[in-house]
């Protein structure tokens, strides 16, 4: 049986809706143009080889897969990707526990702590103690030149449990809580077979955003895993082809600074491309979440 | 009693003779060791190249009988940090590459005890150590700190290319195509300029394509005013020179400086200057440079080396030629140079080594003849041979290499180096090598120039024990080169009318609001010149 | 019964308040456990900010020196510059907040599910072409000679603009900029939010009447306000910390009056003194953290007056 989705009943529109409507057409797809015909134009820049990518035509103006075939030769990618992908998988999941643990108690009214849990949290937004005395730290506890290093300082961000908290506050009607209290439910119960699953929509994003830090997240990894190249992350392997580093130019010799030129100009775009597909690919599996009221209607139910 | 005080004479004895002695060779010979070492090496990576696996990694390992550590940071890390981290946390290798170390970083180990003095170990073990000082007694100033030890071994560069960088570049057939000589004075270069404008020099119909003159913001002297300026007042970075007497001399006010705004600004106005020079960057100008012969564009640009800018699939370096400094309206013809060579401090031992003897050999040995030629092309038959040929240097054999610079070699400054020019330039001179192994390049242009250079005199190395003062030069430098740079490209662009005697006087005025006196006297007294 | 009870001392209440809920406390310890390891116990390196650090010497061992590196910030002669060029551009920025809620709006009513997926997906695409990508692209796009733009404006009879050259230009490129990387992914949020809102509340809108513009205003906007109260708060409580590499690579000579902020005028000091000054970068660091807190306090009590939502 169809869902009774708002879509399939008959909505008679008016006319101020049916304007809406059109706008809404019209202004989406000049938006779409907008966004695409860059991307179109990293995409076909992929395809050319070397350095004249000027051209305004979306078809590439030296076709030729010089630059996908760099890149695929070229061995640390592929080692960059792979820890990416670890960094990503763990350092999601660890991320989404930890802020659970701290929103969730922090969006209970009754919970007396939260006040002072809240500054606690706040306080390390804008204060911290610098990178020499965080990397101190990150060693007297051994963590150097292991991939701990990347999984664990990044483990909340306090930004993202703020909305997260927001969400569980306002989404999660409080005569649940009062009724599962009288059922004499504990609070980590009511967390695991109540909160959870209505916290559908606002674990996928929180989660996609972690995904997606954790994928582009590459300081870490440079400070903490200097020198162990096999735990590097795609995206410090990217930032090695394509910035300029300023504090070492001088110290290049001719041979060097050219062979980075070279390659940076045949890989540059090709890069990007290889660099994005996972968290492409993420996104669809993430937008199922976002159909409207799924979740409320089947717990309700 | 007396057989005890034998036996606790002969227990001291003993416990005086160092637990593991390894024999070393005669100091200055290879292998360093004929028992297994190893010594830890922090170092950066550059992108190309393989520390680890490369020739000369490989074959050091076994001239010297020392096995290397490799501590290497990302190359995309910034350096600073990084060496900061590690004297921080103290993790400490045992010899310290690739950064060229400042006179500050020298001054912050030796208050954290980090670095060794080398002093000692030059007198018994340094011998090319000894010889490069005996041939260079300037070094031993510029390698010593003020508690007068010395900490660490020197990189030098014979490179002449590097001696001035503030070079113009023309397109050698268009010169041709225009029946124009190279010009010699700033008028004959407007003539130059003006005459690519208005003809079809590319040849293909369109007499409006053709871009006289083109830079780019923020790359390596591609300012046309790095080369434009001098023939009326002489340009350096940072917009100071030291005399040939000592003082400190400010250029961005002066009389001829302004006469060189109007020369820039004139130019810009008859549209002789692309508008995008002081906007666009290196990936912009690129484009515009690197086109096929039939759609080339660009008939000047200015820069330190041609090669830099140019894509060698599509042009040649020697499509784009040196222009030789042009000579001013008061005869001047000059460009600032620096005297003697490129000197750096690379390579240090620190206090956690526990073979300092034999790390100070390793590092040594690099400074010798022999390790000139390995450090520059790798080792003799396996990666060049001598043929006969002559040699840029003017010998009759020179040196052809069998593996490529990229895959055998260490970045040149990650080591210690006592540059020989007889050595640098020992590559074959012959035109067919001329598009594939810039020496020649360089070389020409450098020579083009030499006969016009005025020292800066600015040295390189600069022991400044007074923190404050270093800071306070940094702190100037930045506010000033930012007003400088801001206020000339608006004064060449026409924004700011260089002939209105105002607007002239309130840039100075403003000059000297900022401090330009107090700036001057700190420079002066970070240099040491100071009276 | 006595209607007065004897006072429970702060430790009885503690006390029961840890045992009604202590289920919550459980789980609040391992992110209280994670913060204290790895933002407090290196949070002694603050006041690197009042003494004259070195790499070479613990924190503990440098000299105290008070105000002396706060003092210097202040009265650098172009603080104020920077203070205001940062500002101003937060400020632009902050103004396009609402672009990302519009957008989140529109894709909300869009009668085609496969439409909207599409449209979403691709303007969330943005969001991961590195900075460095990005200026390129940026500056292609408004090349005077053959950037889109120009080609546009010379095509319809106009004279070609250096955009890059004018300063006037310059916010509102680095705003647009922004906004066509960042609306995609900034308006998920939104999108999980609208998508939490019961759809009965819409039957029940639509019987009554109410056209799509009278929902998204008395249903939509109401149920998301919270999130986006408190996204802006967080937004405002970050407005000068621009970051530097975007701007660095956009500079140029001539923009340098606006386009000079906090951050490029740090990174810059580093590579000039070829040191970083750790007590100057941490003085002007911890700076703009206290202002950035002050900022958010009061756009916190402004925007909880307003909306009924606040931070704390």
């Amino acid at each position: 049986m169809k869902k009774t989705t708002l879509k399939n009943r008959a909505i008679r529109h008016t006319t101020a809706d049916k304007v809406f409507l059109a706008l809404d057409w019209i202004i989406l797809t000049v938006f779409l143009l907008i966004i695409a015909y860059p991307l179109l134009f990293v995409i076909s820049a992929s395809f050319s080889s070397g350095t004249s990518v000027m051209s305004l035509s979306l078809w590439p103006e030296r076709p030729s897969l010089v630059g996908y075939r760099t890149v695929f030769e070229y061995k640390d990618i592929w080692t960059g990707y792979g820890n990416s992908l670890f960094y990503m998988a763990f350092g999601t999941l660890i991320s989404l526990v930890v802020t659970t643990m701290c929103a969730y108690p922090l969006s209970r009214p009754d919970f007396k702590g939260r006040g002072f849990i809240m500054v606690l949290c706040m306080i390390t937004m804008y204060f911290s103690g610098g990178l020499i005395p965080t990397y101190l730290t990150i060693r007297s506890l051994g963590l150097l030149r292991t991939r701990w290093a990347v999984l664990l300082p990044g483990a909340m961000s306090v930004y993202n449990m703020i909305v997260m908290r927001t969400y569980m506050r306002t989404q999660i009607p409080l005569e649940l809580l009062e009724s599962s209290q009288l059922d004499g439910c504990g609070n980590i119960r009511y967390l695991l077979s109540i909160v959870l699953p209505l916290s559908g929509p606002i674990m996928a994003v929180i989660g996609l955003f972690y995904a997606v830090g954790h994928w582009n997240a590459y300081f870490d990894a440079m400070i903490y895993l200097s020198g162990s190249r096999g735990l590097y992350p795609l995206s410090l392997i990217l930032r090695e082809i394509l910035v300029e580093n300023d504090s070492t130019i001088d110290q290049l010799d001719i041979e060097t600074l050219m062979a980075i030129e070279e390659r940076r100009n045949i890989m540059k775009y090709a890069v990007i491309v290889v660099s994005c597909l996972p968290v492409m690919v993420l996104y669809p599996f993430v937008q199922k979440y976002f159909v409207k009221g799924v979740m409320i209607g089947a717990v309700k139910g | 009693m007396k057989k005890l005080a034998l036996l606790l004479a002969a227990l001291m004895l003993l416990a005086a003779i160092p637990a593991s002695a390894l024999t070393l060779s005669e100091p200055g010979t290879l292998p360093i060791v004929d028992e297994p070492v190893t010594l830890t090496v922090w170092g950066q990576e550059t992108v190309g190249r393989d520390y680890l696996t490369c020739p000369n990694t490989v074959n050091y390992e076994k001239m010297t009988g020392v096995h290397i550590d490799w501590k290497l940071i990302s190359s995309s890390e910034d350096q600073n940090t990084a060496f900061n981290l590690s004297i921080a946390s103290n993790d400490l290798p045992d010899i310290y590459a690739s950064r060229w170390l400042s006179t500050t970083d020298v001054l912050n180990c030796v208050e954290g005890d980090i670095l060794i003095p080398l002093n000692d170990l030059i007198e018994s073990d340094g011998v090319y150590y000894r010889q490069a000082l005996e041939e260079q007694p300037q070094y031993v100033d510029m390698l010593t700190a003020p508690d007068g030890n010395i900490y660490t071994f020197m990189y030098t560069d014979t490179g002449v290319h590097k001696d001035s960088e503030y070079k113009m570049y023309v397109k050698a057939a268009w010169l041709d195509t225009l029946g124009l000589g190279m010009p010699t004075t700033p008028e004959e270069f407007k003539d130059l300029l003006i005459a690519i404008r208005d003809n079809d020099v590319n040849g293909n119909g369109d007499a409006t394509d053709e871009i006289p003159l083109v830079g780019y913001y923020n790359g390596r002297k591609t300012d046309p005013i790095c080369f434009l300026m001098n023939p009326y007042e002489l340009y350096r970075e940072n917009y100071y020179v030291i005399t040939d007497e000592g003082e400190v001399r400010f250029l961005a006010n002066t009389d001829g400086w302004r006469e060189g705004l109007k020369y820039l600004a004139d130019l810009y106005s008859e549209g002789l200057i692309d508008e995008n020079t002081y906007v666009q960057d290196g990936t912009q100008f690129n484009n515009l440079l690197n086109k096929p012969a039939d759609e080339a564009i660009v008939g000047t640009f200015p820069c330190w080396y041609q090669g830099a800018q140019i894509d060698a699939s599509v042009l040649d370096w020697t499509d784009y030629v040196a222009v030789p400094p042009l000579e001013g309206p008061t005869g001047l013809r000059q460009s600032a140079a620096r005297k003697g060579g490129n000197f750096n401090m690379v390579g240090a031992i620190t206090t956690a080594c526990e073979n300092p003897q034999v790390a100070f050999r390793w590092l040594d040995w690099m400074l010798s003849e022999e390790g000139t030629y390995f450090g520059h092309y790798g080792l003799e038959g396996e990666n060049w041979e001598w043929v006969d040929e002559p040699s840029y240097f003017g010998g009759d054999k020179s040196v052809k290499r069998i593996t490529t610079d990229l895959e055998t070699l260490w970045n040149s400054g990650t080591f210690p180096r006592y540059d020989r020019a007889s050595v640098r330039y020992a590559t074959t001179q012959n035109p067919e090598t001329y598009t594939t192994d810039n020496t020649y390049v360089l070389v020409s242009a450098a020579q083009a120039y030499e006969p016009y250079y005025v020292w800066h005199n600015i040295p390189d190395i600069v022991w400044c024990a007074d923190e404050d003062v270093v800071l306070e030069r940094a702190d100037f430098q930045t506010l000033f080169n930012d007003y400088i740079l801001a206020m000339d490209t608006q004064f060449v662009m026409g924004e700011l009318d260089i002939n209105d005697d105002d607007a002239w006087a309130e840039y100075v005025a403003e000059l000297d609001a900022m401090g330009l006196e107090d700036y001057m006297a700190v420079v002066a007294t970070y240099y040491g010149v100071a009276d | 019964m006595a209607q007065t009870r004897p006072k429970q001392s702060i430790w009885q209440n503690i006390g029961a308040e840890l045992r009604k809920n202590w289920g919550l406390y459980l789980l609040v310890a391992v992110p209280v456990v994670y913060l204290i390891i790895f933002k407090y116990w290196p949070m002694y390196g603050v006041q690197i900010a009042f003494r004259e650090y070195k790499p070479t010497r613990t924190i503990w061992g440098s000299p105290w020196v008070g105000l002396k590196y706060i003092r210097k910030f202040i009265e650098y002669r172009k603080f104020w510059d920077l203070i205001r060029n940062t500002f101003l551009i937060s400020f632009y920025s902050l103004l396009t907040f609402p672009l990302p809620i519009v957008l989140a709006l529109l894709l909300n009513y869009m009668p085609s599910q496969r439409y909207k997926k599409t449209v979403q997906l691709i303007s969330y695409a943005p969001h991961f072409i590195s900075t460095v990508v990005m200026v390129g692209i940026l500056l292609q796009f408004l090349d005077t000679r053959s950037g889109l733009i120009n080609v546009i404006i010379t095509a319809l009879g106009g004279k070609a603009i250096n955009f890059m050259a004018k300063p006037q230009y310059f916010r509102f490129i680095y705003v647009a900029s922004g906004v066509w990387q960042g609306v995609g992914y900034s308006s998920i949020i939104y999108i999980a939010a609208l998508s939490g809102v019961s759809p009965e509340l819409h039957e029940a809108a639509i019987v009554d009447g109410a056209d799509i513009v009278k929902r998204i205003w008395h249903i939509d906007l109401p149920s998301i306000l919270p999130t986006v109260a408190i996204l802006l708060i967080m937004n405002a409580g970050s407005m000068l910390s621009v970051g530097y590499e975007k701007i660095y690579l956009m500079q140029n000579s001539l923009n340098n009056a606006v386009s000079e902020v906090i951050s490029t005028y740090t990174y810059k000091q580093g590579i000039a003194a070829s040191n970083p000054q750790y007590s100057y970068g941490a003085a002007i660091g911890l700076f703009i953290s206290l202002v950035n807190v002050v900022l958010l306090l009061i756009v916190n009590r402004i925007t909880g007056k307003l909306s009924g939502s606040s931070l704390f």
